[in-house]
């Protein structure tokens, strides 16, 4: 083993113990994220963790080989599919009008949400359509389709085309952060808004 | 299986299959009127929830599921009857830290060496809200015991908030079966499709966590440039604004203007009113049109991302951005029920 490969070792085994902050954080997640070993390694600490805590595991390897799987295939399969696209805007690497590179994890993420709410969107419409209308639930969940609001046009007219906007992306951080008004709030939303990135702060 | 199926789901890959199943599983429909036992106990329920978070402390790796996206955090919790103590330090996308003490947030973001600071008067809402008689929550949810289910190896007690019109989402909810610290919570459309999920997928208990070293690491913003997000409270009536639609059960909370340390005078003018039915809230934002930014959303005005949906509307020379996590034509109702005082 070299000395960096011990290095990065040791750093996941701090980062799997929460004694990371400042640089060597940012470091350790730099690492995670480049490193194909440095992730199974971070799921080995806590196989290991867990099946010493408890007798039995919790996360296993095979659970990042599918969410790898799945982000690979997301790449290849989920853009193509019934996604409109905005000229321009959606590009990878488009430019505004400074100049100014738009760009980063935000535009795959609001594509995706396009690509696969049009699939969704098109998987529902078919299985209510193969069902018939004979079914209560089936109607529920269409009504709002089929009575849109006069100005609101709808997922089922046209798939919500999801222009990446930095403008969006705060409103919808400020929901997050000013506007969580929950008795769920506390047991559980705090920690899923904190965990879940959407949108540049 | 189980640990996948959340992911799959998620990317709507099955949705006709999920689709299908909830047809044949949910037998009950969503206007069934709850029995007095059901509907009286959504408050302890709840306030059952808050006191485990206020005298528990655990260590898990929380999953969050929305859309199509996954991301996962490390989380310490702990806590001394008065003082809440948490700390998110997320594993996916931009690294980030969040320490929360009871209201306070920070957020380290230690590629920009920059810590976002934050009061969040929302946090500290609940439970004093839960007690008292006028709540909305037991009139428009009712709570349906499901049985019982593991989740991250812990014995759980699964619930579902019912609501009772389709103006709002239904929830699901595991709470670990002896303390009542929510394990798993699912966000659900008419349909029983799940928007939306946030789970544990380890956690323990009782772990100790030294709340000491916690708040230090809190505090600690040497190498920092420290952002505050101040907020200007005000009233809508204050701003030039009525709210004539009628949405049932959804009352304002509480309206202001932000000022960020860093933003542009433009941001600052931003109005967010924000409406809650106790379990969903809405914010409702509202600044000056203009055609050069507004004017290419226009024919897109609807956005989902999970649970949460966006819908833009002009209003003259306003330009409205409802945003809340309720189905589109909800937020439809709101955009339209605004009106600009004469």
């Amino acid at each position: 083993m070299t000395d960096t490969s011990m290095a990065n070792t040791e750093l996941v085994s701090a980062l799997v113990d929460g004694q990371l902050q400042g640089d060597e954080f940012a470091q350790a997640l730099a690492l995670l994220e480049r490193s194909p070993e440095a992730r199974q390694r971070w799921h080995a600490y806590h196989v290991v963790g867990d099946t010493l805590r408890t007798g039995q595991t919790a996360a296993s390897a095979h659970e990042a080989d599918f969410v790898l799987r799945l982000r690979t295939r997301l790449q290849h399969e989920a853009m193509p599919s019934g996604l409109q696209v905005a000229p321009d805007s959606l590009k990878p690497g488009a430019t505004d009008s400074q100049g100014k590179l738009r760009g980063s994890a935000n535009d795959r993420h609001w594509r995706l949400v396009v690509g696969l709410a049009s699939v969704a969107m098109v998987g529902v419409i078919a299985w209510q359509g193969f069902q018939g209308s004979g079914s209560p639930q089936a109607q529920l969940a269409s009504a709002p389709m089929a009575n849109p609001a006069s100005s609101t046009p709808l997922a089922s007219d046209a798939p919500a085309v999801m222009l990446r906007d930095p403008q969006l992306d705060a409103l919808l951080a400020a929901h997050r952060q000013f506007g969580g008004i929950s008795a769920l709030q506390t047991p559980t939303g705090f920690l899923r808004n904190a965990t879940f990135e959407e949108g540049a702060r | 299986m189980r640990r996948l199926l959340p992911g799959l789901l998620s990317l709507g890959l099955l949705v006709c299959a999920s689709a299908a199943w909830a047809q044949n599983t949910s037998k009950a429909p969503a206007s069934q009127a709850p029995s007095f036992h059901e509907s009286a106990s959504i408050g302890h329920w709840l306030m059952r929830l808050h006191d485990a978070a206020r005298s528990r402390s655990y260590v898990g790796t929380f999953v969050v599921t929305a859309g199509d996206s996954m991301s996962s955090s490390r989380i310490w919790h702990v806590c001394d009857g008065q003082q809440q103590i948490e700390r998110v330090d997320a594993l996916t996308g931009t690294a980030r830290s969040t320490f929360r003490r009871n209201e306070q947030v920070m957020t380290f973001l230690p590629e920009r060496r920059v810590v976002i600071s934050e009061n969040r008067d929302a946090l500290g809402l609940f439970p004093n809200l839960l007690s008292r008689a006028d709540s909305s929550i037991a009139r428009h949810y009712s709570l349906k015991v499901l049985g019982r289910q593991r989740v991250a190896g812990l014995d759980s007690d699964v619930a579902q908030l019912v609501p009772t019109d389709a103006l709002r989402f239904g929830y699901r909810v595991w709470t670990e079966r002896e303390t009542g610290v929510v394990v798993k919570l699912q966000t659900l459309d008419a349909a029983q499709t799940v928007l939306e999920q946030a789970a544990f997928s380890e956690l323990k208990l009782g772990e100790p966590v030294n709340m000491a070293k916690l708040a230090a690491l809190m505090d600690d913003t040497r190498g920092y440039k420290v952002e505050k997000t101040e907020l200007i409270k005000t009233t809508a009536a204050q701003e030039g604004w009525l709210f004539k639609g009628q949405v049932a059960g959804f009352k304002p909370m509480a309206c202001h203007k932000r000022v960020h340390s860093e933003s542009s005078a433009r941001q600052a003018n931003t109005l967010q009113w924000v409406f809650s039915d106790g379990l969903a809230s809405v914010s409702l934002f509202i600044e000056n049109f203009d055609a050069k930014r507004h004017s290419a959303m226009v024919s897109h005005d609807q956005f989902a991302m999970g649970a949460t949906h966006m819908l833009t509307h002009r209003l003259g020379e306003w330009w409205i951005t409802a945003v809340g996590e309720v189905p589109a034509q909800t937020l439809a109702i709101f955009a339209q029920g605004l009106e600009r005082k004469q």
